[in-house]
Order: structure tokens, then sequence, then C-alpha cells
């Protein structure tokens, strides 16, 4: 035994990375798949810049060329900042115009990385914890009936918390499942303060700066119509280009909304009544 | 009899410790590399986790071996990681890179003479360090890998972002292994 060391097989005293593998990186390009957020957090003392736009309906009543196919109209508007405190922390925060249910929203967010996928599947997914709190800062409403009248300041809060648990089972291919819970301080007398929601969402490289992205959220909801109002659950498809520094999504979803507080809850658009639109995120990372 | 008996064990444990004490085994390694191009610059580090071992050498043949996974550097930019793993090294399909070598006195610094394998692509190098010696062994040095040689294809977009010479900084601490 001593004098197999003299030998070449010093090679099998060295590790194939030790004993958790190495960590599985980029199983998504930047922060969103589309709607739902990913796995990916910001790097630490990073800055993600991130600019999202939802246009109006694409056909349907309230689309068509009068409005250049919902271009001429913006159900929401989203400027955001995350940044990376730890390896395994990113804070963010942001401002939402708010498509449906309320408007004016500022949001924070805490993301937690519990686990990391490794290559040698010791740990087979990748798990984060995402927090968010939404604060609704419109003017209140005098119409009790509403949800917007806020009788008290907490009514504005609403609160989601998620688990984000992805796997990348190669360089093209990602998938992710994110169950999903919200709780709204204040809701419409046949509504539920409290909702589940599962989602699901993916990545499918066709080259080295191109991607098709969809994601799928189901709300799960006793009365599906409330106040006159049918509710359904927000999807998406899109392409994910990056250019080095950049990352765009250019994606169609039914949902009005960027916010989990506003498209979980009060998606209400069909794709069947032609409400579907056009949409963008942008991300710039930078270092600070 | 007892006696020979005692006094041939005494003997082999003897030359058993004396042997495995030439073998040592990195407890620390940072690896780090650094592509200066004219539009930017790029720093990358692997640092060792413990449990596992980068990096071993035997102080009687002379012998050193390294296996640095390819998938442990860590970059400041997430995208570039990904550029890094996916696009230029393909570290699923080689996810070491490597040395084996043997480790000679040159003067006041060391000379290690062998092959150096990465991205799949072998090479004789005869790369220059320093070892110093005490409790712990401690051997630094660094040297240019040219992305070339290795099959690294950087495309001509790219020319000024990242360099075709990539230097290459190891620091590595040994332990006796016993």
């Amino acid at each position: 035994m001593a004098t197999s060391f003299a030998q070449d097989d010093l090679d099998a005293l060295l590790s194939d990375g030790g004993e958790e593998g190495q960590n599985i990186s980029s199983t998504f390009k930047t922060s969103r798949i589309i709607n739902t957020h990913s796995t990916e957090l910001v790097k630490p003392r990073h800055l993600d810049f991130r600019v999202a736009h939802r246009f109006g309906d694409i056909a349907g009543v309230s689309g068509g060329y009068q409005t250049m196919f919902g271009v001429d109209n913006a159900s929401d508007i989203g400027i955001n900042f995350e940044y990376g405190l730890m390896e395994n922390i990113t804070l963010g925060f942001g401002r939402t115009k708010g498509g449906n249910g309320l408007k004016n929203i500022a949001s924070s967010l805490l993301k937690f990385k519990l686990l990391s996928q490794s290559s040698n599947n010791k740990i087979p997914i990748s798990l984060v914890f995402l927090g968010h709190a939404a604060f609704s800062y419109m003017a209140s409403t005098d119409d009790l009936a509403l949800i917007s009248s806020f009788p008290k300041l907490s009514h504005r809060l609403s609160y989601i918390s998620q688990m984000l648990i992805a796997r990348k089972f190669s360089n093209s291919f990602s998938l992710q499942i994110t169950p999903s819970y919200i709780h709204r301080n204040l809701v419409h007398f046949e509504d539920k303060n409290s909702l589940f929601a599962l989602g699901i969402g993916g990545r499918l490289k066709l080259s080295k700066r191109f991607g098709l992205i969809a994601d799928y959220v189901h709300v799960f909801r006793k009365n599906v119509i409330i106040d006159n109002t049918e509710y359904t659950s927000p999807l998406a498809l899109g392409i994910e280009i990056e250019t080095g520094g950049h990352v765009f999504h250019l994606n169609f979803t039914n949902s009005r909304s960027l916010h989990e507080s506003q498209y979980l809850p009060y998606t209400s658009s069909k794709y069947s009544d032609g409400q579907y639109r056009f949409g963008f995120n942008i991300s710039r990372v930078f270092v600070l | 009899m007892v006696l020979q008996i005692i006094k041939y064990i005494l003997v082999l444990g003897a030359l058993i410790t004396s042997l495995s004490a030439q073998v040592w085994l990195a407890d620390t390694c940072n690896i780090s590399f650094f592509s200066e191009a004219p539009l930017e610059n790029i720093e990358a580090q692997s640092i060792m986790p413990k449990g596992s071992t980068y990096a071993a050498f035997n102080q009687a043949t002379g012998k050193l071996n390294f296996k640095i996974p390819i998938l442990s550097f860590r970059f400041e930019n997430g995208l570039m990681e990904e550029h890094f793993n996916e696009n230029y090294m393909e570290s699923e399909k080689y996810p070491y890179a490597t040395f084996k070598g043997k480790l000679s006195h040159e003067g006041d610094s060391v000379v290690a003479e062998g092959v150096f394998q990465v991205h799949g692509v072998t090479k004789s190098r005869k790369l220059k360090g320093v070892l110093v010696k005490g409790e712990k062994l401690i051997l630094k040095g660094s040297f240019m890998v040219i992305t070339k040689e290795h099959k690294i294809k950087i495309p001509k977009l790219l020319v000024k972002n990242i360099a075709e010479e990539i230097k290459v900084d190891i620091y590595c601490e040994f332990i006796q292994k016993i």
C-alpha cells in the first residue's frame, strides 16, 4: 500500500470535487422565468435593475388596429431593483403601476437560497424561499364595497410566500415548480383572504443566447366568479434573448399585472376573448 | 524467534510510515485566473471546499498531481459564469483541469514538468513555482494558458473582451497524509 503511493496512484487520492459535488449554476439566465420568479439570485454586491411592461389586449373588444394591437395601452409598468446581499440572500424593492385589483404597488422581496443543485446529483434540485410584501399607495375610494376603500392602513398590504423548486436537466432545459401562498388583508366578501397557487415554468435554450420560456400559475379558489368577474390563471409564453450584459424577455400573456400580489388573485383576462398582450422584461446587472 | 518477529514488525512499520509520510495532500487551495483584454478584465476563482483535495504531492518521487473541477470557478457576473461553463469550457463534457508531473528544484524555485490538460486537450508544460517547506508545504505558481492551444474557441466578436492568453495563479498548502 505504501509503495503504491510512489506510483501513479496519486490520482486516487484526488477527489472528484468533494462529497458535495459542484454547485450547478445558471439554471436560468435571470431572476424571472416570465411572470414568476426563478431560482436565480443576484450575485453578492451586484444590483439587478429590471424594467418590465405589459401592454394592452392584442385582440378582443379593446384590442385590434385602433390600439395598434395593444401597444398603445400600458396595462402595467414595473421598475424593480434587486440586490445581492450575500451568496444566498437577495433583497429587492420596486414599484408597479398595477394592472388589475389594486393600483400603485410598492413592493419588497427577500429571496433565500436553501439548496443548490449539485453536479453529482446528491442534491437534485435548487430550492429557494421567496417572500414578498406589497403595499398599495393608491387613493382610497369611498365605496366600501370596493377593496380600494381601505378602512385601515393595513388593508393596503398583501403578502406572498413561495417555494421555488428548480432542476437544470441539461444545459438547455430547466424546469421549475412554484408552490405559492398569498394573503391579502382586504378582499371582496365573496373572496378568500388566503389563496394557494401552484406554478410551473421552464426554459428551453435553442442556442447559447436564445431560448423559449413559458410559465403558468394555477390559482386554487372556491369561488371563480366574484362580483360578476370570472377569475382565471395566468399563462405566459415568450422568448429569451441575452446580449452579454442584458437579458430580454419578449412574451405574450393574459396577465395584465406584473406583481404576484396582483396577477395571482386578480387575473381575469382570457386568451379565448383575445385578452392576451405583448410584454417584455429587461434585466441589467451592475457591479456596486 | 519472538525477537525476530518484533524486529520485523518494527522495521515494516517504520518503512510504511516513512514511505507514506512522503505523500502530501492539499488542504487549502486557491486557484484563480485572470483575462486581461482591452474592453474588460475577467477574473474567476476556485476555492477548494473542505473535504476535497485538488492536489497531491509525493516528496520521495517528486510526483505532483492536480485535479480541479471546472464548475468550481466562481465569477463576479452570473452570465459570465454561464458562458464560461456552457460556451467555452464545456464543463459538462470536460469537467476537470488536470496536471500530472514531476517537481524538481532549480535554484530557489521549483519546476514542475508534465502534462497539463484542460478542455480535453493535453499539452506538455514546464511550469515554474515556489515551494516553501515548514510544517506545511506551500506551493505557489502562475502560468499562462493559451486558449487556442486547448481548442477553447473565442468568437471574433469577443476578442476585445476575452484575452487569448489567460493567466492562472495557484496557491496550495499541503499537509502530510498519515
